[in-house]
């Protein structure tokens, strides 16, 4: 059996977390007498992944989506249980583990800041000891298909967040990694440079088939790239699986849109309370969000009571689906 | 061979993105290489005024004094040059997290962390102060053998106080704030400007490992009857080296990388 690429086994991380009382009064307190108390970022986190693919890490702020993400990279050291990557652990900091693998932090920067981006580059070539006609092949081909190019001798203070972004992640792809880990990489970028990233991303899976573990806010992202899902909630991992799979699971309900002959005047004041209702400009289409076993019982209503020209369920989204989850758990 | 070369390689890198970053900001450049050069000026000024009052300072008259400040200066430099950018921003490397990419990348961490970046306007105070320390050498008709001794006791300077200042520094991994770590550091090396015989007895036992930076080895090139010192200090060296890097890993352990 071939040995996983990934492996967690109990993984748990705790950090002392600080605590003040505000004031005066608490900051003197706490001068003379700390309080603090443990929080358990990850807890007994279990997860196996075998082959190379692109997957999603979700889940909400705090769940230990990036504390998971710098035990793997060896960053930090678990509290308790066990982590393998490329069958070797992290936190031994082997330099034959960290010529594979590669981070990328969507808050945080590598590069040096006052130069141009190219002098980094160059930095980056002797870290990994990349041959000279091998690297400048890499930067040529990734800046191509970042249409990065005329932005290599440009300081990296002078360029924006989704240059930079591209930059980074370049700087993250020029040693050819067999594991990239991708912590909120589209992170404050628009929606156009979002689309260029993941694109690039969906690309250079598809030629080069590295493992890629991706955490983001973003739904579009995971939707996007990833073939697999893996939750985090609490520091727990609450699901492991594809995303039809999670949506089926996790889909607490389902949006029908109606599209109506006439314009709706009357429509039961009952319904609007319950069920989350979206009616368009002129009152004739309506997207009703009802629970699952109630889906069957609330169309046949609709459609007695009012005149109908055509109805659909609507495809559901990875973020409605996280919406619902999040809703719940709260 | 090949390791030695792999990591001069990155070193010759370090150099060229200091270089390139330094000469991005001409004014700051001059004006950083003047305040070196002052600041140097006005010890060596100093030290003149006093010594057309007096004839002795310790045991040192006035070519041995400024032979021992020249030597101060250049390791001073030397390690501005090197090391001192390096220290200053170790403490938010840890608190804002900057750690995290040089423990990710495939060379020892402490080697990046102590040579990422030079402080290159020290360039020019390192040739002035090494220029120094052989004009007041060729004074004071330093013999062969001392000529020889000379860069082993200034590599020997070196490494005793970036050992001191490393061990120092370590505690940033349990105070995260290091502001007063840095200033610890920076006022013990401001202790090794002055001769060890300035300081009385208790006090000097307790300064030993500052005061032997560059009292030691001047006290031998002056006088080769101190080479039982520079043994003592070399495996005290040696020694000080391996606890740092026992300690080094282990203190790794604490480091909680920030969230993002």
């Amino acid at each position: 059996m071939a040995t996983p690429i990934i492996e967690c086994n109990q993984l748990s991380r705790d950090f002392k977390i600080y605590t003040k009382e505000e004031g005066f009064r608490g900051t003197l307190k706490s001068f003379f007498k700390r309080t603090y108390y443990i929080n358990s970022a990850v807890k007994d986190f279990n997860l196996q992944l075998k082959t190379h693919g692109l997957v999603g890490l979700l889940g909400p702020n705090g769940s230990g989506k990036t504390t998971l993400v710098k035990m793997m990279t060896g960053i930090i050291v678990p509290s308790r249980g066990t982590v393998k990557v490329l069958d070797e652990i992290p936190s031994q900091r082997k330099n034959s583990f960290k010529k594979n693998i590669s981070l990328v932090m969507g808050q945080k920067s590598q590069l040096w800041w006052d130069i141009p981006v190219m002098d980094s580059f160059l930095l980056f070539q002797k870290y990994y000891e990349i041959e000279e006609k091998a690297f400048k092949k890499r930067v040529y081909d990734l800046g191509e298909r970042l249409n990065t190019k005329k932005l290599f001798h440009v300081p990296v203070r002078k360029l924006s967040l989704g240059e930079r972004m591209k930059m980074e992640l370049m700087a993250c792809l020029l040693h050819e990694p067999k594991v990239i880990f991708l912590d909120e990489p589209t992170i404050g970028l628009d929606i156009s440079a979002q689309k260029n990233v993941r694109q690039f991303l969906k690309d250079y899976y598809k030629e080069k088939k590295p493992l890629i573990l991706l955490t983001s806010h973003y739904m579009a992202d995971v939707e996007a790239l990833c073939e697999k899902i893996v939750l985090i909630l609490d520091g727990g991992k609450k699901f492991e699986g594809s995303i039809e799979e999670f949506k089926t699971r996790f889909r607490k309900e389902k949006t029908i849109v109606f599209n109506f002959k006439k314009q709706v005047v009357h429509f039961p004041k009952s319904w609007e309370e319950r069920f989350h209702c979206d009616w368009n400009q002129d009152n004739s289409q309506l997207k009703i969000r009802v629970p699952e076993q109630e889906l069957k019982q609330i169309t046949i209503e609709i459609l007695k009571h009012f005149s109908v020209s055509d109805f659909h369920t609507e495809k559901v989204g990875v973020e409605e689906v996280m919406d619902d989850i999040l809703s719940h758990s709260q | 061979m090949k390791i030695i070369s792999k990591y001069f390689s990155l070193y010759k890198e370090f150099f060229k993105t200091s270089l390139s970053k330094e000469l991005s900001f001409r004014a700051n450049f001059i004006l950083q290489s003047l305040m070196n050069v002052s600041f140097i000026g006005v010890y060596f000024f100093t030290s003149l005024f006093i010594f057309d009052h007096i004839e002795h300072i310790g045991l040192w008259n006035k070519q041995e004094f400024l032979f021992f400040l020249s030597f101060v200066f250049a390791i001073d430099q030397t390690h501005y040059l090197i090391f001192s950018f390096n220290f200053w921003m170790f403490s938010d490397d840890v608190r804002l997290g900057q750690l995290d990419f040089y423990l990710l990348k495939p060379f020892p961490s402490l080697f990046i962390v102590l040579l990422k970046q030079l402080a290159i306007p020290g360039i020019f105070t390192v040739l002035l102060t090494y220029s120094l320390v052989i004009y007041f050498g060729i004074q004071l008709g330093l013999s062969f053998l001392m000529w020889l001794s000379l860069p082993f006791c200034l590599l020997l300077s070196l490494f005793l106080l970036l050992g001191l200042e490393v061990l120092i520094s370590l505690f940033n991994f349990f105070t995260v704030e290091g502001g007063g770590i840095n200033h610890a550091r920076l006022q013990f090396q401001h202790l090794c400007r002055w001769p060890d015989f300035i300081y009385r007895d208790p006090a000097r036992l307790w300064l030993l490992p500052f005061l032997a930076i560059t009292s030691i080895p001047v006290r031998y090139l002056l006088d080769v009857g101190y080479w039982s010192w520079l043994v003592i200090m070399f495996f005290g060296t040696a020694f000080l080296w391996l606890i740092v890097i026992f300690f080094w890993p282990k203190a790794l352990k604490f480091y909680e990388s920030p969230s993002s």
